[in-house]
């Protein structure tokens, strides 16, 4: 879903907001080893930058083609998800927590795999009928649009076409490669 | 002084003593506090969307000019609901949606009713077929209209319409459909505007029965690939503002029921455009009595830098089209209202959640917390 910001992990919040922004940018510039030098807002992808949430253990695809920790605000078809993460919740980025009912229609966003360079689609299906997860929220907005364009907006209960409109949390499936690639 | 004299004047202070320390009198129960029907102008309500768990949102009252006891009371608000405060009558109105069993079983979409000064539900209005939008909270997704008779909420089941509910009869008398336009801005007599997906836009007008009597578009007049506008809007008179993820300010004259659109302008100059000033966060715009339209801003945006709050609020006046001062903030705002009291205050969701205060001339005033857990992002102003 689409739920949207407010925090990250609790403690990354406070740190971002007990340090000035300046010495926040310094401070997580250095930890991003290798990454350019994307000005980064206090709040905004204080998780990117950590490589995950304390107390969530840190997942792998197994496949290199796929890179990075699904459990982690970071990974990349995370790029315009808002909610929290059904890899932190018992299910994956591409299935839903047991129990849960996937969303037949949602909206979609485009990230780049930086492994192969290519664009994908990528479909941000809600898992409905539970209670909010709580865990893992993160939240990209890599064009995102306002609601008056749904396909392309998080900010909607995309938690249609189901039993129950109910958000648990959000997946991050491959639909396949952008055509504008 | 006399041995016996001193008796008595010690004697009669350990009287006076024990009457000031009377024991406590019996207090009555139950006992339920009341509120005035009229809110004082310092009031605000912040909507509490409660993402932690979404069937349980709330609306707190609070007066950001008070010393002490700043918290009044709260309402119920369930499930991404949309609330507004009648003008005309002492009643508060939040559409919301429940389940029978409280995440599953049978929706209920209604709009509930309440009463100002009680807090209390007095009504109840079902939205039968359970159209309700249930988006992340923004205002147009509820709004009143001629003089409060009509109450418009936002349908999306991803068909898109705006449900029209007759306050005096408490029911609704109509559902129109904006296939591809979003939201209900107030424009016209009696009516309401919508932004749609092309950049374009949509007016509709409404009889006294709440049927649809006129219909026109707008051509679009906007890139939402390049530099959309954010779907909040602030309404000076009967002209409303909207900013653009760039920073770029469109006004739009709703008096009449074909929209006007204004000469656009910009909030950032080109060496601030250079250092990526755009606007950000949730409910990003404000404005007070005096035209002017306060703004969060952040340096360094990018693609998707839009919705993460800023470290300073920008004042213009839109007379001038120019800046007139710049507040910078303790914590980094999320969301921002102006009271609508003489001395407007400034009200701030700051990025953890907390509220800051402060004048309108940005001099820091105070926090207030209003709950642990509380996510208000969305702040009314009492109109």
């Amino acid at each position: 879903m689409n739920l949207f910001d407010r925090m990250m992990e609790k403690t990354s919040r406070k740190v971002a907001q007990n340090s000035s922004r300046r010495n926040l940018l310094s401070n997580f510039s250095k930890l991003l080893v290798g990454a350019a030098a994307v000005p980064l807002l206090p709040v905004a992808r204080a998780s990117e930058a950590t490589g995950g949430y304390p107390g969530v253990g840190v997942q792998s695809t197994g496949n290199p083609e796929d890179p990075g920790n699904p459990a982690s605000c970071d990974y990349w078809r995370y790029c315009a998800i808002d909610g929290f993460l059904c890899s932190c919740c018992g299910g994956s980025a591409s299935s839903c927590p047991p129990g849960t009912e996937m969303s037949p229609i949602t909206w979609i966003g485009t990230c780049r795999n930086p492994v192969d360079g290519k664009n994908y689609v990528i479909s941000y299906n809600d898992c409905c009928g539970k209670t909010s997860c709580g865990r893992c929220l993160c939240n990209r907005n890599e064009n995102d649009k306002p609601t008056y364009r749904p396909h392309s907006n998080n900010d909607i209960n995309w938690c249609l076409g189901t039993e129950s409109n109910v958000y648990n949390c959000s997946t991050a499936v491959v639909l396949g490669v952008a055509l504008n690639n | 002084m006399s041995l016996r004299v001193r008796c008595i004047c010690i004697f009669g202070l350990w009287i006076l003593t024990a009457l000031a320390r009377a024991e406590l009198s019996p207090e009555p129960i139950p006992s339920v506090k009341t509120l005035p029907s009229d809110y004082p102008d310092t009031w605000i309500f912040a909507h509490d969307a409660n993402f932690q768990s979404l069937v349980t949102g709330k609306v707190i009252v609070l007066d950001v000019a008070a010393e002490t006891n700043e918290y009044k009371g709260m309402i119920d608000a369930a499930q991404m609901a949309s609330f507004i405060e009648s003008k005309h009558q002492p009643l508060l109105y939040v559409a919301e949606s429940f389940y029978d069993r409280s995440t599953r079983g049978k929706r209920t979409d209604v709009v509930t009713i309440y009463d100002k000064s009680t807090l209390a539900i007095v009504g109840e209005i079902p939205i039968a077929n359970n159209h309700r939008a249930q988006i992340v909270l923004n205002k147009n997704a509820m709004q009143l209209i001629d003089g409060d008779k009509f109450l418009l909420v936002y349908g999306f089941t991803p068909a898109q319409s705006v449900i029209v509910i007759d306050t005096e009869q408490r029911k609704v008398v109509n559902e129109i459909s904006t296939a591809g336009c979003a939201m209900a801005y107030p424009a016209g007599k009696r009516g309401f505007m919508s932004l749609c997906s092309d950049g374009g836009a949509l007016a509709i007008q409404i009889d006294d029965s709440g049927k649809e009597i006129e219909r026109n578009t707008v051509a679009s007049f906007f890139s939402v690939d390049d530099d959309p506008l954010f779907d909040k809007a602030v309404y000076m008179d009967q002209t409303a503002y909207f900013v653009s993820y760039l920073g770029r300010v469109q006004g739009i004259d709703l008096s009449g029921s074909v929209p006007k659109l204004l000469d656009t302008w910009s909030l950032v100059s080109d060496e601030e455009a250079e250092q990526n000033w755009r606007p950000g966060g949730w409910q990003i715009t404000a404005a007070d009595n005096d035209n002017n339209l306060y703004v969060i801003m952040h340096e360094n945006g990018y693609n998707g830098s839009h919705k993460f709050g800023g470290e300073q609020v920008w004042v213009f006046d839109t007379k001038t089209q120019k800046k007139i001062s710049t507040v910078s903030l303790n914590k980094n705002a999320f969301s921002i209202e102006m009271t609508n009291s003489k001395q407007p205050y400034l009200t701030v969701t700051n990025v953890e959640m907390g509220m800051d205060i402060y004048s309108a001339s940005g001099e820091f005033l105070k926090y207030i917390n209003v709950g642990d857990a509380a996510m208000p992002i969305m702040l009314h102003a009492v109109r």
